[in-house]
């Protein structure tokens, strides 16, 4: 690891665990920590999602940080519960409370000690000090600790399976709900932020924006027939879905989020068989579209030199997609551990790739100014290697603070796929007409 | 416009506090003031935010790194610590800058961290700094490298300042300094604008002599932060009134700029909160006078040209901002006579920063809008009472804990720039002079004044008041904006700006028209829900 990193392409744990917070119904977060963790992380995610985002934080003080941070997290849950009434409050730890060594699952004791006749809300936690891991790792954590501290198994209910989502959009997390409804399933999906991070106007005042998954939903976990797993990147240990397999022996399929022909095949393939149902005509058409643009396209893509950068599972998916439409990702890199995408063997799909892990944007931004580049996917955060280089940058992932639609950038499933094949293609023709020194109309 | 004008003042506050337990409610209630100018009243102010209360205020590194010593752009800033407090604060708050030169150092772009890792935390992260130092010089050559301290770096034990100046002395043509800003050790961000001019003012202030122009009036402008090129306006107007801008704390700035600040003949102190500390220690060192203006709003800015003209006494100097205000002045009146016709009699509420809530008030009175509520995120009594209040001001915990410097005549560099008769007569012509009579005096009796208002507040207030246009920050403005009233950010300024000086009103004006007037609100309510008779006919389909 370097000295000095430039222009980090990670977050910290910290806004992983908000974030799923954000996808539980009725739940209020509380950052264990100084309150400035609470604002940089709401002001982020707000940026993102344009929503609102409310995040109550311990508030720490000197006194605090020497004496340990046992009453102001209480206090914080008795203030949080007086003004937002919530059925579930999520508490996640920070680089400050981890350092002096709190230990929440006492503190929690404690204040149910304190609060016997009480039964709700339920209050959950996740340790993740932001010197450890990424914001991804922390999104994963915080999904399995949920999930381990909530499922309980009574009866199999043989058509819920869980969806455990990896970093989507709202709009991915309503496509994948879709889908896998259209397969008679009855999904539990987790985290879903669908509605509270892109909601509508109001009508009346809501404490706690509506939407997310239920402490009902979640706590039924256990008695689901399967597990899909997008935390295809990460290691097991950061798995609900290997959680539950090892606990309760339910199935787990880690899938890769599913972009592109074969990660989607993969997905809807499981699917059909967990549900013992044919892939619907629907999807099957939407397959064949996403080829038909394929073989139309071809002859702008093929050959054109991409970089790829972002969170680990987002840019290994995409570069699987950009294999199958002639595309050659010259360079994949992502703020993720080494070994998170170097092992998935992309060099399988392409001649040479760069594979850079652990990298920021400078390192990415020394590869594209000595190396041939024709199109930048990543980030908002590419934004100045773009506009040094010249070359266009097609956002996604997380954050695109400099863009509207964040919310609602679908990329998952054929027509997303297919969302995000037009979006490239047209850059790249785009970049032709304006290259050609006559002008042409029609393609 | 309330909807419910029943409902008094009173029974709002009732309300809201009625919600916190008996001990949250009490110490709520001494923040929450309905105002009545000249009856002394008190506000409480700069305490701590009770755990668990969602606050628009954020931390003491992000008020020192991310506020004071953001905007200037050539000195490289790393942010010591895990990666993501540094990550939050890069390019997020909008401050604009413009070198003169492409070739000129301009490190804004770039987001600097140590991005410590659990090794770091358990052996402590001095080695991993000083080498980032180490690399950030090797690969720039920096004048000034300032390094920021985040939460755990206080805990491990990590001397910053030890290590700064290790580097400083190995480089010999670089200055390093620290900043020991835990987000922790302050109330808001507010302790972080202390430590941030302390540091300058120890480190950078005062470190070179050269007088580098000719031109007659030579001021340093303080607490103006270029957001939305704010600054801009405010350098072309002292370019045509041949003022020379020495410094700018911290807009558009350079380090050399506050190396040589103390060279000035008058502080100008826009954001009285972030920056006082500056100009008093300026004064005691070097006897730079200082004194309270106002940039935003038009007349305002007229007012405090003139202000600044009568400390000079100069007949041209005068005659020059008189020409000025003369041209400008009615071309922004004639704007405005336009736009007030569809502005007038609305409400706002402003909850915001250290100054913004009470400058911004200006150029809704220019609307003819009504203040119906304001308040600050991080500012002390003095910026709500008044700087009379300052002895009766409790010094607490958390006060002490941010060093005051001890600051004393500089034997060389103190030139009294007016004598002590003349301060005296511009302190009797001028209440700003020296001096700052805060936000609570100008506005009118029966408002709402409430400091470090929670996020649960100030939605109870829209619900009872649905004002015609809520001014605070991206923090808050999805949630106002669901409820039906648009919000204007004056941290971002929501992209838009400049808003300060007299084109800058003018900007101001056409914003707030676009969003007072827009129609979108309409269409929230569909036509089968706003029709009964729509609603029937579907029905019996």
């Amino acid at each position: 690891m370097k000295d000095v990193t430039k222009n980090a392409c990670h977050l910290c744990a910290p806004l992983g665990a908000s974030l799923v917070y954000k996808g539980i119904k009725n739940c209020v977060t509380i950052l264990h920590g100084s309150q400035g963790c609470a604002t940089y992380i709401r002001r982020y995610m707000i940026g993102h999602y344009r929503e609102p985002v409310d995040i109550a934080s311990s508030s720490f003080t000197e006194h605090t940080a020497v004496f340990g941070g046992q009453e102001n997290l209480l206090k914080s849950i008795e203030n949080v519960i007086q003004t937002y009434d919530p059925d579930i409050i999520g508490i996640a730890t920070t680089c400050l409370s981890e350092t002096i060594g709190d230990d929440i699952s006492m503190i929690i004791k404690e204040y149910q000690k304190r609060n016997m006749e009480r039964t709700r809300p339920v209050i959950l936690y996740t340790s993740t000090p932001s010197y450890r891991g990424t914001h991804v790792t922390g999104f994963f954590k915080t999904i399995h600790d949920v999930v381990t501290q909530t499922s309980k198994q009574a009866v199999t209910n043989a058509g819920q399976i869980n969806i455990f989502n990896g970093l989507f959009s709202p709009a991915e997390i309503r496509v994948i709900r879709t889908i896998v409804s259209d397969f008679s399933l009855f999904p539990v999906i987790f985290p879903d932020y669908s509605d509270t991070l892109d909601g509508g106007s109001w009508n009346q005042y809501h404490p706690v924006p509506p939407g997310g998954t239920s402490l009902k939903k979640l706590s039924s976990c256990g008695n689901s027939a399967a597990s899909i797993d997008f935390s295809f990147c990460q290691k097991d240990e950061l798995s609900a879905g290997m959680f539950l397999k090892e606990k309760f022996d339910i199935p787990c399929f880690k899938n890769a989020y599913p972009i592109g022909i074969e990660l989607c095949d993969n997905f809807f393939k499981t699917l059909s068989t967990l549900s013992q149902k044919p892939v619907p005509e629907i999807y099957t058409q939407q397959r064949e579209r996403l080829i038909d643009a394929y073989v139309d396209s071809h002859k702008y893509l093929y050959g054109q030199k991409a970089v790829v950068f972002g969170e680990e599972n987002l840019v290994y998916s995409i570069c699987t997609f950009l294999a199958e439409t002639g595309i050659n990702v010259v360079c994949a890199a992502t703020g993720g551990p080494a070994g998170s995408i170097s092992g998935l063997k992309l060099n399988d799909y392409f001649n040479q790739t760069s594979i850079l892990e652990d990298c920021d944007y400078e390192d990415i931004e020394e590869w594209v100014i000595h190396n041939e580049t024709d199109i930048l996917i990543g980030s908002s955060r590419g934004n100045k290697i773009a506009k040094l280089s010249g070359k266009p940058l097609i956002r996604c992932g997380f954050p695109i603070h400099d863009r509207i639609g964040a919310s609602r950038q679908e990329f998952l499933g054929y027509n997303g796929t297919h969302n995000l094949f037009d979006q490239i293609t047209n850059t790249i023709i785009e970049r032709m007409q304006n290259s050609m020194p006559a002008n042409y109309a029609t393609m | 416009m309330s909807n419910n004008k029943k409902i008094t003042t009173e029974e709002v506050k009732e309300e809201i506090l009625a919600k916190y337990p008996p001990k949250v409610a009490r110490k709520r209630d001494k923040s929450f003031v309905i105002n009545e100018p000249g009856s002394g009243q008190e506000i409480q102010a700069n305490i701590r935010t009770v755990p668990g209360i969602i606050t628009q205020r954020g931390c003491t590194y992000a008020g020192c790194k991310g506020v004071v010593l953001g905007p200037t752009r050539d000195i490289v800033n790393i942010t010591h610590g895990p990666i993501g407090c540094g990550f939050y604060s890069w390019l997020t708050r909008r401050n604009q800058t413009l070198p003169e030169k492409e070739s000129d150092e301009n490190y804004m772009a770039y987001c600097f961290s140590t991005d410590m890792q659990d090794e770091n935390i358990v052996f402590g992260g001095e080695k991993k700094l000083r080498e980032a130092i180490q690399e950030a010089y090797d690969l720039f050559h920096p004048k000034a490298i300032a390094i920021f301290s985040t939460c755990p770096v206080g805990l491990i034990g990590d001397d910053v300042h030890a290590v700064s100046r290790e580097m400083k002395e190995k480089f010999g043509d670089c200055n390093v300094f620290g900043f020991s800003c835990e987000g922790y050790r302050g109330v808001s961000q507010s302790a972080g604008h202390h430590i941030a001019n302390n540091q300058i003012f120890k480190h950078v202030v005062g470190t070179d002599d050269t007088i580098k122009t000719t031109k007659k009036f030579r001021i340093n402008l303080l607490g103006e932060y270029n957001i939305g090129g704010d600054a801009f306006e405010l350098e072309r107007i002292f370019e045509r009134l041949g003022v020379e801008l020495v410094a700018t704390y911290s807009g558009n700035s350079t380090i050399d700029s506050f190396a040589n600040s103390h060279t000035a003949d008058l502080n100008l102190v826009m954001c009285h909160r972030s920056i006082n500390y500056m100009a008093e220690m300026m004064q005691t060192k070097y006897g730079i006078p200082w004194m309270k203006v106002n940039f935003i709003g038009a007349k305002a800015t007229a007012k405090s040209l003139r202000k600044m003209a009568l400390y000079f006494e100069d007949p041209a100097l005068s005659a020059e901002v008189e020409k000025l205000i003369t041209e400008e002045l009615p071309l922004v009146e004639k704007e405005v006579a336009e736009i007030k016709k569809r502005t007038a009699g609305k409400t706002a509420m402003l909850f915001v920063g250290g100054s913004r809530a009470h400058h911004y008030q200006e150029l809704f009175k220019e609307l003819d809008m009504r203040i119906i509520a304001a308040g600050y995120e991080f500012a002390h009594r003095d910026d709500y009472e008044g700087r009379d209040v300052l002895p009766n001001v409790k010094v607490d915990a958390d006060s002490r804990n941010i060093e005051e410097l001890k600051v004393e005549k500089d034997s060389s560099r103190y030139k009294e720039r007016a004598s002590e008769k003349k301060l005296e007569e511009l302190k009797k012509s001028n209440p700003e002079f020296q001096n700052y009579i805060g936000m609570m005096p100008e506005m009118e009796s029966g408002t709402l004044v409430i400091d470090d208002i929670s996020h649960y507040e100030s939605e109870i207030l829209i619900k009872k008041y649905q004002p015609d246009i809520f001014c605070a920050g991206i923090k808050e403005k999805y949630a106002i904006q669901k409820s039906g009233v648009p919000l204007k950010q004056l941290h971002s300024y929501d992209y838009g700006g400049p808003y300060a000086g007299f084109k800058g009103a003018v900007n101001f004006y056409k914003e707030i028209d676009r969003m007072v007037n827009t129609k979108i609100w309409s269409l929230i309510a569909p036509p089968w829900k706003k029709d009964p008779e729509i609603d029937a006919q579907y029905i019996s389909a």
